[in-house]
């Protein structure tokens, strides 16, 4: 089966970011939905570098692609307004996660000598799609200095377990992707609840409530079509039972 | 002679601290998380079909990291709507702990399927059995980690006046006491209880990995009885080992004698003591036992 490229995914996932993130700044917050391409092209990034038999490292290339991502979002919130300016804002977020993540990727190749093949293109496509999702996140949540960590360890998450969870002789793109998309409608959703209790949120309660119900919404079909493809790739399910070969 | 709050939130960090090691550990190994993972991950491949959860979700440094730091996010932002008493801040860090347990539970499902699909090749079938009997007890053991590590948050907070957000401490333990859990207590399950056929201390030469014990004392060995083992040893040595590191570095905040650098003397000290110890213990080893020698 052909799968798809990482400039295509990470193309998509650009555009489908940042008008995220426009729609939300705009007071149009099931504009969320178009922050789940940028969760599948970072899990396909990361799926690009671990295959390559990394085995425990698949959690390092998560945590250090969302660390960069996420602390260029936050950096960028403190000179530009993520409300009153939101395309300055949005450019500074693409521009300095894509420098810093291209960079830490050279330093990677280069200095440390981890031979990934496309270490610069997984790690700056990882940056730039963590930053912006952590740029969306901060629009939904405020700039509440506390929330920070539990926004950039719930996004890390998301980006590293889907390639972390199908691991396996049997792992394909497709699931795994698809693996990733369940796990971005989680993550939103815990996002929204999360936006419920922050006293004078940044955005009314209605819009957090649409974004609650549009994430579990895309949960349910999400993970309907998740197990649909575990149950044509895996070997047998059953209730219980011992293995057949030695009873 | 240092304030009471201060007494009072050293012994209860350290005592908080050494009920979350235990209860981690426990976690850890009922979904074969970490070290354990990878070996029951190699099993099917050798042809050892297995019945154990496999919670592969991610190293346990951020897996504890997210469970830790959601239950304190919800807990913070509740415990302002409380009121923000002792009370309210029991009452949201049990709410916290359970929202995060759900997510646990999400995660450990979805690893636990997706491993098994990809094991196609291997002839391992999805026993549904074998995924939702632990799943409570791995749930269970989650949710009072995740309890602690928040009521540890506030306590070095509140009581012992650390600076930094409790968030953002429940950040930093997460990650702690999963490091620790993985390097101190996985090591009982992961290299001798997955392999109690093999001499005890003989470690896991390559040649072996995924050779696993499927089967146990009675029938096919099962994620429920994993912890009910370690709990004897590798539960409470983790426990130890945080326990000790929590409730040394609450007393960096006891002592007075030199103003601000006073913390930073203390915890030097501390370290280079136990520095000293760990020399002299290896040493004593390796004299004591010899070097490694093939039978």
């Amino acid at each position: 089966m052909k799968e798809i490229q990482i400039h295509t995914l990470f193309g998509a996932a650009l555009l489908s970011g940042i008008a995220g993130i426009l729609l939300i700044g705009h007071g149009i917050s099931i504009g969320i939905v178009f922050l789940w391409l940028p969760f599948l092209s970072a899990a396909n990034s990361v799926r690009g570098m671990a295959k390559y038999g990394l085995g425990t490292g698949n959690a390092s290339i998560g945590y250090w692609g969302t660390a960069v991502g996420a602390t260029s979002a936050f950096v960028s919130s403190l000179p530009f307004s993520c409300r009153s300016t939101p395309l300055l804002y949005v450019a500074a977020v693409v521009a300095i996660s894509l420098v810093v993540g291209l960079a830490t990727g050279v330093l990677a190749d280069k200095v440390i000598r981890m031979k990934i093949p496309r270490i610069e293109l997984n790690s700056a496509v990882i940056a730039v799609s963590t930053a912006l999702i952590t740029a969306g996140s901060l629009l939904i949540l405020g700039s509440n200095y506390g929330l920070y960590p539990f926004i950039y360890i719930i996004i890390t998450l998301a980006v590293l377990h889907p390639y972390n969870a199908s691991t396996g002789a049997g792992e394909n793109q497709k699931r795994t992707l698809m693996l990733a998309l369940v796990e971005a409608c989680m993550t939103t959703l815990a996002i929204g609840i999360v936006a419920m209790l922050v006293s004078g949120s940044a955005i009314p309660i209605s819009d957090v409530v649409a974004i609650v119900v549009v994430s579990a919404c895309g949960l349910l079909v999400a993970v309907v079509a998740w197990y649909r493809l575990v149950k044509s790739d895996i070997y047998e399910i059953r209730w219980t039972g011992y293995s057949p070969a030695e009873h | 002679m240092a304030a009471i709050p201060l007494l009072l939130g050293t012994a209860l960090a350290g005592f908080l601290a050494f009920l979350a090691g235990i209860f981690e550990d426990s976690e850890s190994n009922a979904g074969s998380a970490s070290n354990p993972n990878s070996q029951v991950q190699l099993a099917p491949q050798i042809g050892n079909r297995h019945r154990y959860f496999n919670k592969a979700i991610s190293g346990e440094p951020p897996a504890n990291a997210l469970w830790a730091t959601t239950a304190a996010t919800i807990a913070y932002l509740l415990t302002a709507h409380f009121g923000g008493d002792a009370f309210s801040m029991l009452v949201a860090s049990i709410i916290g702990a359970a929202a995060s347990t759900l997510l646990l539970c999400a995660y450990g499902v979805l690893s636990h399927i997706s491993r098994i699909a990809s094991m196609k090749n291997f002839e391992q079938t999805l026993y549904w059995d074998s995924l939702l009997t632990p799943l409570p007890l791995d749930a269970a053991f989650g949710f009072l980690t995740a309890l602690m590590l928040t009521l540890l948050a506030f306590a070095a907070h509140s009581l012992l006046g650390n600076p930094f957000s409790v968030p953002l401490l429940a950040f930093f333990f997460g990650i702690t006491i999963g490091a620790i859990g993985s390097s101190t207590g996985d090591i009982y399950y992961g290299a001798e209880r997955l392999y109690q056929h093999y001499i005890f201390g003989s470690g896991i030469p390559i040649s072996v990995q995924g050779d696993i014990d499927v089967k146990g004392e009675y029938g096919y060995r099962n994620s429920v009885d994993t912890p009910y083992f370690t709990m004897r040893f590798g539960g409470l040595v983790t426990g130890l080992a945080f326990g000790i590191l929590i409730f040394l570095d609450a007393w960096s905040r006891l002592f007075t004698f030199a103003g601000v650098w006073t913390s930073v003397i203390v915890v030097s000290v501390l370290v280079l003591i136990i520095l000293i110890f760990i020399y002299l213990l290896e040493v004593y080893t390796r004299k004591r036992y010899g070097r490694y020698t093939e039978d």
